[in-house]
């Protein structure tokens, strides 16, 4: 073990880079599993599967004209090699490195243990007990979000400025316990009226509020808001900021995003910034776009095609084979020459992160990646199932030991000669126009229907792959090569991905209950039916298509890489995870993302559905946590938040329009709710707190 | 395709390329003959973590070099160089004689590898210009080559920093590889 270790934290050609990062996993395989006496808490469970172990590595070379090579024979001459790792089980390992970059200069200037023991103890002082905790949901609701205060009320502890802290913790109260409803919006005219006394008042009013009365004061809140709306025409920003957002603000400049905390290190306070909604699959500061800027053209793909990975056969593109390749299982080598290493494991920790749709949707990946790998324990890895590794060495290049090679100094990606020995094709079930499940296309059906099927049907009778038109990977790539273009961040580009795996997986669900008759990874397919005397409402779910024509284009053009994904673990994984996902779920009856789709995509969408959408989600949206996994569920796949929703706010029909005021106004309750609600665009705002108000002054009226 | 038009070229006008691989114990001097080669430069050079590749064309032969870091720790990631080697380079620090019987153990070793079964045996006994520098015909004599009887093989007198015999060890290495298999 201590060989592995060494040989890791000693990259090829560390002499050649004054500094390198390597990254790389513990507890794998065997041959990299450490013993319990390192791995502290997993003693009494040894038949258990050892937690995954990340480890930061920093390698230094110093060059030292004082050792003459040809006077001393010693692995010290010239130059002097160090290196220092940090082992942990926190997926964002990038905050590690200030103190491993000031902990290897001391060790430089004085060698000792003690200077290992100050770093131990340093990272083992860093206090995370009073970050936030998020949930899955919560997690994903904040990466969606660009706010620096998103989730701000969850840093109540960590705020240090004791007098804005008791006030804090008095609304916290009040938004959960008692669910204050409009205190917002009311705030927010308190604000512009006469600040530090409304502030007051309401929170403590708040608190000592108890249920009946509740409903009461969300009322005068509410009404009191859209009053001062009026008065101040000319500053149309109702609903804009929150109770707490106001405190906050003086107190918390930061991003929310993080954890931010100091840690000391000798003399020095590292500032440190630990981001709250990391996902395991996602480790370290990875870089999709480098990924995506490198491997760039279809032109630089070599070898044979195939049709795991040839999805739109020769003009593939680079990062759709890369994507193919890893969810079907191949084993991927990213070569680097002349590279540092911290180069490579950065590309294997994005392809990582590709594939899971940065962490969000899909897992199984960074338990058979190896950032740096090389030629020691080479046999051990390459005979790791889908191995994903970075070398530096080009000795790889060489051997037959791999499906896909990367290189990242030219971008050329070689597919290697063997796949189809590797991989046979076994035929696939393609589907045929008359095979769809029928009554899908009910409400739907689109002008010429029948002309578009035949066409489908002879086209996939021709080939698998290559010979469809199968535009959906080529119009993604092409979002995100303009995003990157226009310098979109990283974020956006990291949105995509979840988006399009996302997507993805809703395929391959729709693929394998088209093809065996149930799914396993996603709500079942069915449309909507119209209430009756005999029968309740029933809402659509499952994948949702414009049209059959794009229907089986879709599924027979990713039939080759669906079914090879249906034998991997990563979609073991997934099965696992929907059915723990689903049972757990705050929101039971609805597919929520299924009914954004049908409000923004469909055409003619009858009336009665959306009627039923809307009731449903008002009826099912009430918790907080069902507010969460909403929002969760809204924002990838809507593209646009709660605008498809907002529009309801003008539907002709008036129970469409009473039901999206309610359930905006349950999203109120909640701060993060106000927040998204902040989103929606003047028009949609000025709507929805016009309608409030109207309501609410019928309920007062009603109630007196 | 440029690369097989290329190749198209090289069988016309003799161009030949081999693989050579260049080992030796640590200090003995491979990362400075591969950049003499290359650069014709003599390099300030520190210990090799891993490996060098270059290719330095000499004579229309194109040699890729691989040298490949001599510390005892690493020795055990030789045999992955092994496979597809036509010529192994063996450096040898002529002044060392405390270390030339080591220097002969790691060369026997890594010859009975069966990958390594057909190539060439390029000997440097690098260092010549140090006092008290042994003779090739010492170097030959003690690193055991004349029970050799299946395999050719050179020695060489070298000095890497003036890149003495250097290139006569490429030109033997290069009239000596076998008309081969691509």
């Amino acid at each position: 073990m201590p060989r592995v270790l060494a040989m890791s934290m000693l990259p090829d050609g560390a002499e050649t880079q004054s500094d390198d990062w390597t990254i790389f996993f513990l507890n794998q395989t065997p041959f990299n599993t450490i013993s319990p006496v390192l791995a502290e808490g997993s003693h009494g469970n040894k038949q258990d599967k050892r937690e995954l172990l990340c480890v930061l590595n920093l390698v230094r070379t110093k060059k030292d004209k004082t050792l003459n090579r040809r006077v001393v024979h010693s692995s010290t001459y010239g130059a002097k090699v160090l290196a220092l790792a940090i082992c942990t089980r926190h997926p964002y390992i990038q905050i590690f490195k200030p103190f491993l970059l000031l902990a290897l200069d001391d060790y430089f200037q004085d060698p000792s243990q003690d200077c290992l023991a100050r770093l131990f103890d340093a990272v083992n002082s860093m206090d995370l007990s009073s970050a936030p905790r998020l949930t899955r949901y919560e997690k994903l609701v904040m990466r969606f979000s660009e706010r620096k205060d998103i989730f701000a009320e969850k840093f109540s502890a960590s705020i240090t400025d004791q007098k804005h802290l008791h006030q804090q913790q008095i609304s916290f109260d009040s938004s959960f316990t008692l669910g204050g409803s409009a205190v917002w919006v009311g705030d927010e005219t308190d604000t512009s009226i006469n600040r530090t006394d409304a502030d007051g008042n309401l929170s403590r009013g708040s608190s000592s509020q108890v249920g009946s009365e509740l409903g009461r004061k969300s009322v005068d809140a509410s009404s009191s808001s859209s009053q001062a709306h009026g008065k101040e025409s000319g500053q149309p920003t109702t609903v804009t900021h929150g109770h707490f957002d106001n405190q906050l603000r003086s107190a918390m400049t930061k991003d929310t995003h993080f954890y931010h905390t100091t840690v000391a290190y000798r003399d020095h306070q590292l500032p440190i910034k630990v981001p709250l909604s990391t996902f395991p699959e996602e480790v370290g500061d990875y870089s999709l776009i480098s990924l995506i800027k490198v491997f760039a053209s279809h032109q630089s793909v070599t070898g044979p095609q195939h049709p795991h990975l040839h999805t739109n056969g020769p003009q593939t593109h680079p990062i759709i084979i890369l994507f193919n390749a890893l969810i079907t299982g191949k084993r991927i080598i990213f070569l680097g020459h002349k590279k540092p290493a911290g180069d490579v494991s950065s590309f294997v920790l994005a392809a990582c992160a590709l594939a899971s749709g940065c962490g969000v949707v899909l897992r199984g990946f960074i338990e058979r990646a190896f950032p740096y790998a090389n030629l020691e324990n080479r046999d051990e890895w390459e005979n790791v199932p889908a191995y994903i590794a970075g070398v530096t060495n080009p000795i790889f290049e060489t051997s037959r030991a791999w499906d896909l090679l990367f290189d990242i100094s030219t971008g050329i990606v070689t597919v290697s000669k063997d796949i189809h020995i590797g991989y046979p094709l076994s035929s696939v079930p393609f589907i045929q126009p008359q095979a769809l499940r029928s009554g899908t296309w009910k409400s739907e059906a689109p002008i010429n229907n029948e002309d578009d099927g035949g066409r489908t049907s002879k086209e996939t009778k021709i080939d698998g792959m290559g010979k469809l038109d199968y535009s959906a990977d080529r119009n993604f790539i092409e979002d995100i090569r303009t995003a990157i273009e226009d310098h979109f961040g990283e974020n956006l580009v990291r949105m995509r991905f979840t988006e399009y795996v996302l997507r993805f997986v809703r395929l391959a669900s729709r693929y394998e209950e088209e093809t065996t008759g149930t799914t396993k990874i996603g709500c079942p397919t069915s449309h909507f039916i119209e209430g009756g005397s005999e029968h309740p409402v029933q809402l659509g779910s499952g994948m949702f298509f414009n049209d059959e024509a794009s229907c089986l284009r879709e599924l027979n053009a990713n039939a080759h890489r669906i079914q090879a994904w249906r034998a991997t673990n990563s979609y073991r994984h997934c099965v696992t995870d929907f059915a723990r996902q689903r049972a757990s779920s705050a929101i039971q009856s609805i597919d929520v993302p299924y009914q954004v789709l049908r409000l923004k995509n469909s055409r003619n969408l009858p009336d009665a559905e959306v009627s039923s959408i809307t009731r449903a989600l008002t009826d099912n949206v009430k918790s907080y946590e069902q507010v969460i996994e909403f929002l969760a569920d809204l924002v990838p796949f809507g593209g646009g938040g709660l605008v498809h929703l907002g529009f309801c706010l003008f539907h002709q029909r008036e129970s469409v329009r009473v039901a999206a005021v309610e359930l905006f106004n349950q999203l109120r309750t909640y701060p993060v709710g106000v927040l998204f609600l902040q989103t929606l665009n003047h028009f949609q705002r000025y709507a929805f707190v016009r309608q409030a108000h109207g309501r609410q002054q019928v309920g007062l009226l009603d109630g007196a | 395709m440029g690369g097989n038009l290329s190749k198209a070229f090289g069988k016309l006008f003799g161009n030949k390329e081999m693989r050579l691989l260049m080992l030796g114990l640590d200090a003995a001097g491979k990362t400075t003959i591969l950049y003499k080669l290359k650069l014709n430069q003599s390099v300030t050079t520190i210990p090799t973590v891993g490996f060098n590749v270059e290719t330095v064309t000499y004579k229309n032969v194109k040699f890729n070099v691989w040298d490949v870091g001599g510390q005892d720790k690493i020795r055990p990631l030789w045999r992955h160089y092994y496979t597809g080697t036509q010529g192994l380079v063996f450096v040898v620090d002529s002044q060392d004689r405390e270390r030339i019987d080591e220097a002969k153990q790691e060369l026997h070793r890594i010859l009975s590898d069966r990958e390594m079964k057909e190539c060439l045996l390029l000997v440097f006994a690098n260092k010549q210009d140090l006092p008290g520098a042994m003779s090739p015909a010492e170097v030959t004599e003690k690193l055991g080559l004349h029970r050799m009887r299946d395999r050719s093989w050179y020695v060489h007198p070298s000095c890497a920093t003036t890149g003495e015999g250097l290139f006569e060890g490429l030109q033997w290495l290069s009239q000596n590889v076998k008309k081969r298999q691509p």
